[in-house]
């Protein structure tokens, strides 16, 4: 559709490669922190490479986020639907709710119930990521004007030709909208994973912390801002490529 | 729906856990450990189940009302007499913890009590008495019905005095973030109003900040504090030093920043021209206008950006442990570092109470602010 706009491939793809290559510069880190930290014996955690630490954030991310996009966007259209209408205040009444728990609260409850480890941690961060999903699904879809829908109706289109020719196309900006905001809490939450042992980029920050070494916290915490800062960049232009423009919505 | 997650929790799942000690696992027993209580509490769901055949929509309403407020009168009791039961012939260290069972059982009460009272959920005075009832049964039940006796009251007693000040610790260091927040971030809001460049630098810095992980950012912050700290004694004196109140208490302004900082340019560049106009026809300066115009009609939005960053900011308060402050979430990572999931409990579940409450209150707030006018 030429009313889209193009994703910024290359800058995006720069910044991503810019990334992966520094953080696997392994050496770059040491001689950095080296020079912020001259009487420092030990500047990177020796329990893993940078690059590792990054590897596990990451799946930790991408499987919970995974999880919570191919549940979260169908129940959000679900119950915008007539057969899931009667458990639309519910939910809607749940994810509100939902979002005021503070992430590190959740994940700390999860632990008695779930257990320690990479799996329970992404039970918590998929569940926890299901709160903007949901909701940003529903509004998105609500926030379809119902002129529209009368004219794709008067179209002749089917039900779920309608959801999938005109609801979810007009939605789509609001709903990655949701998903980035899932991710970026995913990620920050992340983090405070390593305290329940599932490894990451809180592992040489909340080490670091504990034996008072500032060079293992900046190993950690500079590469985390710019995972989420990348995260966040990334899904922002897939939310502008997928924003329908006004002309496109009303012709 | 919600009688179905409530039998859910009295029956497959364990009610209660009889532990050795407070950190090993232990044995799960069924709802029948409450003896007589798993009647009422079978009665009580059955009750809720009415909630979706009863003819009148009233009689669906008080059913599962009365179903969702009886199940957290029973809870607490029966959990109470079970501790008492698996007590017996225990030694003083072994411990009763809550069952999944009882957080199913929970969440379904939940799902009951808001179906029964979802067109008046507003109305604060209709909700005053049965929760008053409510609390009333739950606190006798820890007088006398034996709830004392569960794993995470015993916690809680154990550690009665430093739960307090943690508990003060945690409202000082969130209130003083929300506090510099706002100092901050009206200002900034409105001058974002008033030029260009200024909006496009504050909404595009905080909306950065508010991206980067918390933890990481205390990070980032502690190494150059602490830096900071070592090179001007003065300042150290003054307690710029890495571990201590001020990273995390920076980290906490930072982050309120963003929502309030945009609320207030939101609320205050929505406000429609004519207004202005109009108040300026009546021959106020700008800075009567500003203040008894455009202020008025922009703090509801205003307000709104408070709770957001309120109930952002007592979540993240947990971690400032990690540079040194103490506050609850000391009790949340060291009952993650030792195990001990009735001290996780006793940390977090206050931090999510705190949390519900700030997003409650502030929005009444909010809605109390609204001119009658502009009111929805």
């Amino acid at each position: 559709m030429s009313s889209r706009r193009r994703i910024n491939l290359e800058l995006v793809a720069l910044a991503a490669a810019a990334f992966a290559w520094l953080v696997s510069a392994q050496g770059f880190w040491e001689s950095l922190l080296r020079a912020i930290f001259p009487a420092q014996p030990m500047v990177l955690m020796p329990r893993d490479t940078l690059a590792a630490f990054v590897a596990q954030h990451l799946a930790l991310v991408g499987v919970s986020s995974a999880v919570t996009i191919v549940i979260g966007i169908p129940l959000g259209i679900f119950v915008t639907r007539r057969r899931g209408a009667e458990f639309r205040s519910l939910v809607i009444a749940a994810t509100d709710l939902g979002q005021t728990f503070p992430p590190i609260a959740v994940l700390a409850l999860a632990m008695p119930v779930l257990g320690f480890g990479f799996w329970p941690t992404v039970m918590a961060l998929s569940i926890y990521g299901l709160f903007p999903v949901v909701g940003s699904a529903i509004a998105g879809i609500e926030a379809v004007p119902r002129a529209v829908l009368d004219a794709a109706e008067g179209m002749g289109m089917s039900p779920s030709q309608r959801l999938l020719r005109v609801e979810l196309p007009l939605a789509a900006r609001v709903i990655v909208s949701g998903v980035r905001t899932s991710v970026a809490i995913n990620i920050g939450t992340a983090t405070v994973g390593a305290a329940i042992g599932t490894g990451g980029l809180g592992v040489p920050i909340i080490g670091g912390l504990a034996v008072q070494n500032m060079a293992y916290v900046l190993e950690g915490a500079i590469p985390a801002a710019m995972l989420a800062v990348l995260a966040d960049a990334v899904l922002g232009q897939i939310e502008a490529a997928v924003t329908v423009a006004d002309s496109a919505a009303t012709t | 729906m919600g009688a179905f997650v409530a039998l859910a929790g009295v029956t497959v799942l364990p009610f209660v856990e009889l532990r050795p000690n407070r950190l090993v696992p232990g044995n799960a027993y069924s709802v029948a450990a409450a003896g007589p209580w798993a009647y009422l509490l079978w009665l009580l769901v059955a009750v809720g189940f009415l909630s979706a055949v009863a003819p009148t929509a009233r009689a669906r309403a008080a059913s599962s009302t009365a179903s969702g407020y009886g199940l957290v009168i029973a809870l607490a009791w029966g959990l109470g007499a079970a501790s008492t039961a698996l007590l017996v012939d225990q030694t003083a260290v072994a411990r009763v913890s809550l069952g999944s069972g009882v957080w199913v059982l929970l969440a379904g009460t939940a799902i009951l009590g808001f179906s029964g009272g979802e067109e008046r959920r507003r109305k604060l005075l209709r909700w005053a008495g049965p929760l008053v009832l409510v609390a009333g049964a739950v606190i006798a039940a820890f007088v006398w019905g034996g709830l004392d006796r569960i794993s995470l009251a015993r916690e809680f007693s154990v550690r009665a005095s430093s739960f307090w000040s943690l508990l003060g610790g945690h409202l000082a260091m969130s209130g003083a973030g929300l506090g510099f927040g706002l100092l901050l971030g009206v200002p900034l809001g409105l001058w974002a109003t008033r030029n260009r460049h200024v909006r496009a630098v504050t909404l595009g810095v905080t909306g950065v900040i508010q991206t980067v992980p918390s933890l990481a950012l205390l990070g980032l912050l502690i190494a150059p504090l602490a830096a900071l700290g070592v090179a001007v004694p003065l300042l150290r004196d003054l307690g710029v030093r890495g571990i201590g109140a001020a990273p995390g208490l920076i980290a906490l302004t930072l982050y309120a920043l963003l929502p309030i900082v945009r609320n207030t340019y939101v609320g205050l560049a929505e406000v429609e021209p004519a207004v202005i106009d109009a108040g300026r026809g009546m021959g106020m300066s700008s800075w009567q206008l500003l203040w008894r115009v455009e202020f008025p009609l922009a703090l509801p939005l205003i307000v709104e950006g408070v709770r957001t960053a309120a109930v952002l900011l007592i979540g993240i308060t947990t971690l400032t442990v990690f540079a040194g402050a103490r506050n609850l979430g000391i009790l949340i990572f060291e009952g993650l570092g030792q195990f001990a999931p009735d001290l996780i409990l006793l940390g977090a579940l206050p931090v999510i109470a705190l949390a519900v409450i700030a997003d409650v209150a502030l929005s009444a707030l909010g809605r109390a602010f609204t001119p009658e006018g502009v009111r929805a």
